[in-house]
Order: structure tokens, then C-alpha cells, then sequence
């Protein structure tokens, strides 16, 4: 017979325990959704009014920042995001500042079957991938054809007329960051020519977006699979993101569960004088 | 080499710094004309690191799989054998079969994996690293745990105060703190790009005093 208390064999854990915890709390959601509620809050609905407030024919630059390893996050709310733009009439540029852009624009003509129905290089252009961060974004500002001499399917971008037409900052409605790479589209496009700049963050990065959103820099923000949950729920296109909050719920709450657990020992040694 | 050394690379950072700062500022045609020019550099410069990066990497798989370095050399050699192969591909034709699956089922799963395995290594922290071993880290981890259950719509189901709590601390509670790192940044670089413009930074290109 051990003499180990209960505590001492919280302590040690096998770590496969809450591994399979993890996978238990994540699959069983997605099999039998709760469908738990989802309150939307300001910084989101923020920026779905501002998506609703773009007129017909205006032009909204999309930074897609994510790698595919991302799309969980916010997959769902550039989804939305280009539907709801679609629904206004706008015309969308959509440019990206990581490696695997194209794959992320592939997935998204699946989501969004209705892109394939606009016409391209009128209505929509995909530039593709650029480099040169702070520098890159100050130089479209000034002459995009600079920075894409063609688009992403090697189309010289004369040939696009909507590009014509939108070869400059002073162009654009508005500026859309998808996960990350807001700091140069505030700096160089909603400082110096006041072009509204919002997105989506990945959930880590809600609290750095914060002093943007609270300063005015971002007039909206969607952050992580939560964000893109109420951005569903406002535009009222449920997807991949409202399916996931369950899991979402459920997870956080184990993490929590686990945390309480694993302290518990360090409550039982206190309460029995140990140090 | 050394008046490239001395003069050569004292002075470009000064006429780059000077042109952009005061383009940003200022609306002057000429110099417009020039910043223009400085940024495509730019672009170009970090399009150029790309392939200094690819080069980078060769050299240092290289030596690995040279010297068959213990426990490594078969990893070198796996990212060589792919870099290769994938890079051929590419370079034969960027929208063809091959290279679209690899992109496709190789490179996609592989990276959406190593994000989603992260969640199994969040929770192990959580059990074993997350102590309150004093009441500096217990009031960290109930922080985070009210956090935790504003993100997530359980934590309203389970309290509504938690989401005003969170919001209170996403908000108002580390505002503050951020906006202060900004600032101290900012200063910095500010700080940095007198350096820069008087000639007294010399860092970046490997100079000393």
C-alpha cells in the first residue's frame, strides 16, 4: 500500500493523462455541439460597422498576415469579412505578407465561392506575396505598381483596371490586417493619409492590438477564433469558427481545471506549515 | 576598404534616415523622388535576404550532414533533400501538380500539426509550471485565468462577472503598462535614429568604436 496522499500523486501526473483530457474536451464538443452563446463585444462589432459602412465601388486593401497555420483563428473572420465587403459592392485588392499567401487565397476562393464570381482584375485582384515590411507598405502607399509590377498569376498589373484605379493610399477605402502586421498600416497608411485601418489579431495578440484600438489607430478588431465567432454571428453566417467555441469553451475550461489541480498540493502543504 | 569603412558607410545611414524622415514629414516633389527610390532598395534588400537566407541555410545543413553530426546530420539532411526538391519543382513550373501538392499536403499539414501541437504543450505547462508559489504568481495566474474565461462563452455561462473582470484587465488594467513599453520604444527609436543621423551608430554594419 502507497502512503502517497492523494496531493503527491496530483503532483505527479502523468502527463498523458491531460494530454488525452485535451483530446477528449476538443473532439467531443466538435461530435455533440453545446452551442454554448456568444456575446459579441464593441471592438468586433466595431469592425463588422465598419465593413457595412463601405460604399459600392470602394476599393478595401486585405493584408492576408496569416500562414496557413493560422486559419483556425481568423480564417473564419477574413471569410466573413470578404462576404460581408462583397454584399457592400466593394472592390477588394488582397496582398500578402507571408510566405504561403497563395495556398491562403486558394482555401478562401473555396470558402468564398462567390469571389470566383466577381470579375477578376475588375472587381477583385490577388497581388500575391511582398517583402519589405514598413518599407514595402510606405512605398504602396505612394505607387503600388512599384511593389507588384504584376499580380500573383503574373498578369502585369496595366492590364488590371481596378489597379488603375487604385495605385495609391489615397485610393482605398479602407486597410484590412489579417493576424498580424498592423503597426505598418497604421504608420504608413493611417497616419499619413488617414486611411482606415482594422483587422483581425490571433488571440496572443490581443492585448499588444489593444492600445491601438483604445488610441483610435484601429477603429475595429476581431481577436482569435472568439473574434471571428461574433463576426460570424453579426454578419449571421455561422461557420468554421462558431463550430470551434465550443471546443474553445471547453478546453479553457480544463486549462483552468488542470491549473486548480496542480496547485492544490502547494495549498495542501501550506495548510500543513510547509514552506 | 577602410574609406568604405570610415566615410562611406558613416554617411549613407545619414542621407537614407535623412531623405525618408523628411519625406515622411514633408511634401517636397525631389525628395519624394528619392525616398521613392530608398524604399524600392528596401523591398529589393529584403527580397535579397530571402536568398541569403536559402544560402544560410544550405552552408549550415551542409555542415552538418559533413561532419554527420550526432543526432542531427539526418534532420540537415531531410531539410536539404526537400529544400531541393521542392525548389526544383518550383522552379519548373510554380503552378504544376507537383509543386501545388507538395504545398498542399505536405507543407500545409505539416505546419497546421506543429500549430495545433502547441495546445498539448500549453495544457502540460499549465499543470506544471503554472504554481502559485507566492502571492505574486497567484495573483498572475488568477489574472489569467479570469482571461481565459472571458475569451472563452463558458466563462460567462459560469459567472457574467468574469467577461467585465477580463475586459477590465484587457483594458484598462494593462493599457497602461503597453502603452508605457510603446512609448519607452518609441523613445528609443528616436534615440537610435539621432544616433544614426549623427554617425555616432555604427552597429549594424559590424563597426566598433
Amino acid at each position: 500500500m502507497s502512503d502517497q496522499t492523494i496531493f503527491d500523486r496530483l503532483d505527479k501526473l502523468d502527463r498523458r493523462v491531460y494530454y488525452w483530457l485535451i483530446v477528449i474536451v476538443i473532439t467531443w464538443p466538435l461530435i455533440s455541439p453545446i452551442g454554448l452563446p456568444i456575446t459579441v463585444k464593441p471592438s468586433s462589432r466595431a469592425l463588422y460597422d465598419g465593413l457595412t459602412s463601405v460604399q459600392e465601388g470602394d476599393v478595401v486593401l486585405i493584408d492576408i498576415f496569416m500562414s496557413v497555420s493560422t486559419w483556425p483563428e481568423c480564417m473564419g473572420g477574413l471569410v466573413v469579412e470578404t462576404n460581408t465587403l462583397i454584399d457592400q459592392g466593394a472592390k477588394l485588392v488582397y496582398v500578402g505578407n507571408s510566405v504561403d499567401v497563395s495556398r491562403s487565397w486558394e482555401r478562401m476562393k473555396e470558402l468564398v465561392p462567390r469571389l470566383e464570381t466577381l470579375e477578376y482584375g475588375t472587381d477583385v485582384v490577388f497581388l500575391g506575396y511582398y517583402t519589405g515590411e514598413d518599407a514595402a507598405a510606405a512605398q504602396m502607399a505612394v505607387d503600388m505598381s512599384s511593389i507588384f509590377p504584376a499580380d500573383h498569376y503574373g498578369t502585369p498589373i496595366e492590364e488590371l483596371p481596378l489597379m488603375s484605379e487604385a495605385n495609391s493610399a489615397r485610393d482605398y477605402a479602407m486597410v484590412l490586417f489579417t493576424a498580424e502586421g498592423e503597426v505598418k498600416w497604421i504608420q504608413q497608411w493611417g497616419e499619413p493619409y488617414g486611411i482606415p485601418v482594422a483587422g483581425m489579431g490571433i488571440a496572443m495578440k490581443g492585448s499588444a492590438l489593444a492600445p491601438y484600438l483604445a488610441s483610435g489607430d484601429i477603429f475595429g478588431l476581431a481577436v482569435g477564433v472568439r473574434g471571428a465567432a461574433e463576426l460570424e454571428a453579426l454578419a449571421e453566417m455561422p461557420g468554421a469558427a462558431t463550430k470551434t467555441m465550443d471546443a474553445i469553451s471547453s478546453t479553457h475550461l480544463l486549462f483552468v481545471i488542470l491549473i486548480i489541480l496542480a496547485n492544490l498540493p502547494i495549498i495542501y502543504d501550506k495548510i500543513k506549515g510547509g514552506t | 576598404m577602410s574609406f568604405i569603412k570610415s566615410t562611406a558607410f558613416k554617411y549613407i545611414p545619414v542621407i537614407v534616415f535623412a531623405v525618408i524622415i523628411a519625406d515622411y514629414f514633408f511634401t517636397i516633389a525631389s525628395l519624394g523622388s528619392m525616398a521613392e527610390i530608398l524604399r524600392q532598395f528596401a523591398v529589393v534588400i529584403s527580397n535579397i535576404a530571402l536568398g541569403l537566407g536559402v544560402i544560410s541555410l544550405l552552408r549550415i545543413h551542409g555542415k552538418n550532414v559533413q561532419r554527420r553530426l550526432e543526432g542531427r546530420w539526418q534532420y540537415s539532411a531531410v531539410t536539404i533533400v526537400t529544400f531541393v526538391t521542392v525548389f526544383i519543382l518550383g522552379t519548373i513550373n510554380a503552378n504544376g501538380d507537383q509543386y501545388q501538392w507538395a504545398f498542399n499536403h505536405v507543407y500545409t499539414t505539416l505546419q497546421q500539426t506543429m500549430y495545433a501541437s502547441t495546445g498539448f504543450f500549453i495544457v502540460s505547462s499549465a499543470y506544471r509550471a503554472f504554481r502559485a508559489r507566492n502571492i505574486d504568481a497567484a495573483l498572475l495566474l488568477i489574472a489569467g485565468c479570469i482571461v481565459v474565461f472571458t475569451n472563452a462563452p463558458i466563462g460567462e455561462v459560469i459567472w457574467s462577472g468574469f467577461p467585465v473582470i477580463g475586459d477590465w484587465l484587457l483594458g484598462p488594467g494593462q493599457l497602461p503598462g503597453y502603452r508605457t513599453l510603446m512609448l519607452i520604444a518609441g523613445f528609443g527609436t528616436i534615440v537610435y535614429a539621432y544616433r544614426v543621423i549623427t554617425g555616432n551608430e555604427r552597429g549594424f554594419f559590424g563597426g566598433g568604436e
